[in-house]
């Protein structure tokens, strides 16, 4: 054991987590080392002194007036999952509705041209029979 | 169905919108979570107020809640987001003149809050005391966020580090780690003080 590795545990020493076997070096260490000793007497003696800060207690009518606070505060958020789904929601109606409309306007498209091709057909049969009529 | 502890089942309820179950939480944690908020921010009035804001927080994400965890674990990790955000919002070196604190104290006691410890020095030393109380304000709140966490949670609330490490979402070495550089700052902060 050195040194560094002896004040590397200190804090597994000072929250009783160092097992048997590395307890024993550790103390083994200690007990022949001054400068680590005074390094762990300064070590427990800051946390020892934290200690001495003052708790708080609740001031009286605190739960009534978190209960009060909230009820000045908007519903509960829903949860991510459940924006999650309200946006794919939303992605599917838009989608839809494009994919509808494109397809309604694909078919109007067609039927205009099919009018067209039909009329244009229609025209060029009777130029082809009055052109045949003239030929004879 | 069990649940790992009866928190958890009354956070369900909660879940189903039941604000008697919600108000048995808040009268159960309103201690904890003020402690640790205060022992944070060393300013009794703020932390009430920061510990509203958990309170309003755990029931308004009660609907996202899911029973992985201790109900503590959940709420001390709310907590400890909340008072990070405090921090980045004031700004870190925030810890305001001995005076400051003084009138703070002040005016705590005036408003009726009381700090539990009250065994008072006699005045001769209460001068003593106080800078010492500075002192260590000062030092913790001089630590970054999640070595703070792991000294108030550790050192006021005897959490182990398992439960420290589901709090901060770090490794249980992670949180030797933490506790380890806290506790060598510390040592320099309060030398002279013990
Ligand atoms: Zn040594």
């Amino acid at each position: 054991m050195n040194c560094r590795k002896t004040q590397q545990w200190f804090a597994e020493r000072l929250d009783g987590r160092l097992d048997e076997t590395r307890q024993r070096l550790w103390e083994a260490h200690l007990a022949d080392c001054a400068a680590c000793r005074q390094e762990w007497a300064d070590y427990t003696a800051a946390w020892e002194t934290l200690g001495r800060a003052p708790a708080v207690a609740p001031s009286a009518g605190f739960v009534e007036r978190t209960l009060r606070r909230l009820d000045d505060t908007p519903a509960p958020e829903p949860g991510r999952w459940s924006l999650v789904l309200r946006w794919a929601a939303l992605a599917a109606v838009v989608t839809l509705t494009g994919w509808t409309g494109w397809v309604g306007y694909q078919r109007l498209q067609n039927e205009r041209l099919a009018r067209v091709y039909e009329a244009v057909r229609g025209e060029v049969l009777e130029s082809e029979i009055v052109e045949s009529l003239n030929y004879l | 169905m069990t649940f790992p502890d009866a928190d958890t089942a009354l956070m369900l309820r909660v879940k189903q919108g039941d604000k008697a179950a919600f108000r048995m939480l808040v009268e159960r944690y309103q201690q904890p979570v003020i402690g640790m908020i205060y022992r944070a921010i060393g300013d009794a009035w703020e932390a009430e107020d920061l510990a509203q804001r958990v309170f309003v927080r755990v029931y308004q994400s009660a609907q996202r809640y899911q029973p992985r965890a201790k109900f503590s674990t959940w709420l001390f990790t709310i907590v400890h987001n909340l008072v990070r955000n405090e921090y980045r919002r004031r700004g870190r070196h925030r810890l305001e003149s001995l005076e400051h604190v003084q009138e703070v104290d002040a005016g705590a006691e005036r408003g009726g809050w009381q700090p539990v410890d009250q065994a008072t020095p006699d005045p001769s030393t209460a001068a003593a005391e106080r800078e010492l109380q500075y002192k260590i304000r000062a030092a913790i709140e001089q630590l970054p966020a999640a070595q703070r966490t792991a000294v108030i949670l550790c050192r006021y609330e005897g959490w182990t580090y398992e439960e420290i490490a589901e709090v901060l979402g770090c490794s249980v070495g992670a949180v030797k780690s933490l506790l380890h550089r806290a506790r060598l700052t510390l040592k320099n902060q309060l030398r002279g003080y013990c």
